[in-house]
């Protein structure tokens, strides 16, 4: 706060002053006025639809509210009920475990995959630019379009998955055909492997941006001591790599832990609620249940979790060196 | 000794071509993952229903009683009977166009101040501003549901728009974008009389082009694709945008394929196209967000 202060002064110092009545005042008052202009939009903007939102919300978190009567004020119960009533709220804790598990399916692979893929694209190679341009085309695909596309492929009896599993010899050994989305057993490792599909092209420019900035020499002098491929991927791509690494962790698992779109169109969270996510439970409680207390208890209730892991970030990630 | 290097050169060889095969056969084989379901998907929707629905089938529609190969554009006309196309194509250009434009326009404005222009506060009001980062969308959803409803704009284009009207996100890029710019012009510009409105406008304003083309492809693109947001606000199908009426097709629980296919290449198609024009810019775009981190 004061460097910035100080910094004010100095640059009013070296500025050259035009002539005129008490000019500094002036000039000064004014460069004041048009940064609280520049930036008014903004907080106008801030408070509408931020920060009135999240006090709103803790508010009505702290309510029972159908949006008919009006709220009545219950202190934590929502949040007691929520955590410890199984009856009234038999969805919390499974919706939880669902989209952990959700998580733990997608995360590994959207980190692995991308990474080897990124090695390729990395070396080089003709051509790279058509690969990256190809991989990245689902993420700017439209959510909805992409999964009426997949439940079309996924059909079981049509769909194109089920079709080449049964009529590929080998094949049709390893894999039965399956309802993928229709089925407990299934349905949540599909939609998981959707978004493993989803975010492949984004997760690979990523990965690219972070070998981009691996100095060169590292190799060069490894390649001198004779390294081989592996042990230079293992002593300095990876290290060098992991900030970017924790990037897509973190980004990856907010990311994930919001998932909705695809559950709400492909399986409403079923069946058997085997792929009701935990924005999916939220979205009913507020707009099917009317329930606007709990939903806005499950939203503060997320924001602790994200709010952890964001902090967790902070403490164990190295922070880059600002430029 | 020479023939033996040259020998010894002549496998390392061997070895990397072997090399570079596979490597080839591993990205031929994700490029296939990765876009052959488009690939089924667009010649799925040339057929007609008939031929949709067989266990044997061909990429190219094959006429199941004559074997003949043709396309149709039938599953098009019927889609555009039953989802009102040019409606919700003007729903969601205007909301994602208008966004998009004042996004860029006050974003910016924003992020000059925190870049160029002393006043007192101003790191404390930024710091405060990248806090809110933290905050996910989802948390916010369900109260600017009631914020909306309070401004009276509920189920209207405009409380799509309003919401999203700025982006702390893009407004600390845009700062980033302005620190990256030499202030040596627009103090040129300065010293001859301009105001900070001129400069703004005249001189750094242009010199972040690249930055505002990549910001406002995000932006019209995340509005573009939106489903969740229209969903919660909009309750008339007159302002329905083309997520939340293909997403409406999709739920209805109807399994008529030929009509959900068609109309989910007609949804896709526009955005891929930008997509390719704008290719550049998008895969710098993601690469800066990145390092900046």
């Amino acid at each position: 706060m004061e460097s910035s202060h100080l910094a004010y002064l100095n640059v009013k110092e070296i500025k050259p002053k035009k002539t005129g009545h008490n000019p500094l005042l002036n000039e000064k008052n004014r460069e004041k006025l048009t940064g609280y202009l520049f930036i008014a939009p903004l907080i106008i903007y801030f408070l509408v639809f931020q920060v009135a939102p999240i006090l709103m919300s803790l508010y009505y978190s702290l309510t029972v509210w159908d949006m008919r009567k009006s709220p009545v004020f219950v202190g934590i119960q929502n949040y007691a009920s929520l955590l410890f009533d199984n009856l009234m709220y038999p969805n919390f804790w499974p919706s939880l475990w669902v989209t952990f598990k959700f998580i733990l399916i997608a995360m590994p692979f959207s980190l692995i995959i991308p990474l080897l893929l990124a090695l390729i694209l990395n070396r080089k190679m003709k051509g790279q630019a058509f690969f990256r341009t190809a991989f990245y085309i689902p993420v700017v695909t439209p959510g909805v379009a992409v999964a009426a596309m997949w439940k079309w492929i996924l059909d079981s009896m049509f769909g194109l998955v089920n079709i080449f599993i049964k009529n590929t010899p080998l094949v049709n050994v390893v894999i039965k055909p399956h309802s993928w989305l229709g089925e407990v057993g299934t349905a949540l490792a599909t939609l998981a492997v959707m978004a493993v599909w989803g975010g492949l092209g984004y997760n690979i420019l990523i990965y690219l941006s972070g070998l981009k900035i691996i100095p060169g020499e590292l190799y060069e002098s490894a390649h001198v001591d004779g390294a081989s491929g592996f042990q230079k991927f293992r002593y300095i791509t990876l290290p060098m790599l992991k900030p970017t690494i924790f990037f897509l962790v973190i980004t990856g698992f907010i990311g994930h832990f919001q998932v909705f779109d695809q559950m709400y169109l492909l399986t409403k969270g079923g069946p058997n609620d085997s792929t009701l996510s935990y924005v999916l439970s939220l979205y009913n409680h507020a707009f099917t249940y009317y329930e606007m207390g709990i939903a806005c208890a499950m939203s503060y209730i997320l924001l602790l979790i994200i709010l952890i892991v964001t902090l967790l970030n902070f403490k164990f990630v190295p922070q880059k060196v600002d430029d | 000794m020479i023939l033996h290097k040259a020998g010894k050169e002549v496998t390392y060889m061997r070895q990397e071509s072997f090399k570079k095969i596979l490597l080839y056969a591993v990205l031929i084989l994700t490029t296939v993952v990765m876009i052959g379901p488009f690939i089924w998907l667009i010649f799925s929707s040339l057929k007609l229903q008939q031929d949709m629905y067989t266990i044997y089938p061909s990429l190219i529609a094959r006429d199941r009683a004559t074997g003949e190969l043709y396309i149709t554009f039938k599953n098009y006309l019927e889609a555009f009977q039953i989802l009102d196309f040019p409606n919700l194509f003007k729903n969601t250009l205007l909301v994602a166009i208008i966004n998009t434009l004042v996004n860029l326009f006050l974003n910016s404005m924003a992020g000059y101040a925190f870049a160029r222009i002393n006043f007192p506060g101003r790191e404390k009001i930024f710091k405060i501003m990248l806090i809110s980062l933290m905050v996910p969308g989802t948390v916010l959803l369900i109260p600017n549901v009631l914020i909306v409803k309070m401004l009276g704009i509920y189920n209207t284009r405009a409380g799509l728009i309003f919401p999203f009207v700025m982006s702390v996100y893009n407004v600390f890029m845009m700062r980033q974008f302005f620190f990256g710019i030499p202030a040596s012009l627009e103090e040129a510009a300065r010293i001859d009389g301009a105001g900070r409105f001129r400069t703004f406008f005249e001189i750094a304003l242009p010199l972040v082009k690249p930055a505002l083309v990549t910001l406002g492809i995000f932006t019209f693109l995340w509005n573009y694709n939106n489903f969740l947001w229209p969903l919660v606000v909009l309750t008339d199908q007159q302002k329905y945008t083309l997520s939340l009426g293909l997403g409406s097709l999709i739920t209805m629980g109807s399994s008529k394929y030929h009509i959900l296919v068609a109309s989910s290449v007609v949804v896709a198609l526009p955005l891929i196209v930008i997509y390719m024009m704008f290719q550049k810019y998008i895969t710098e775009g993601i690469i800066a967000g990145s390092i900046k981190g």
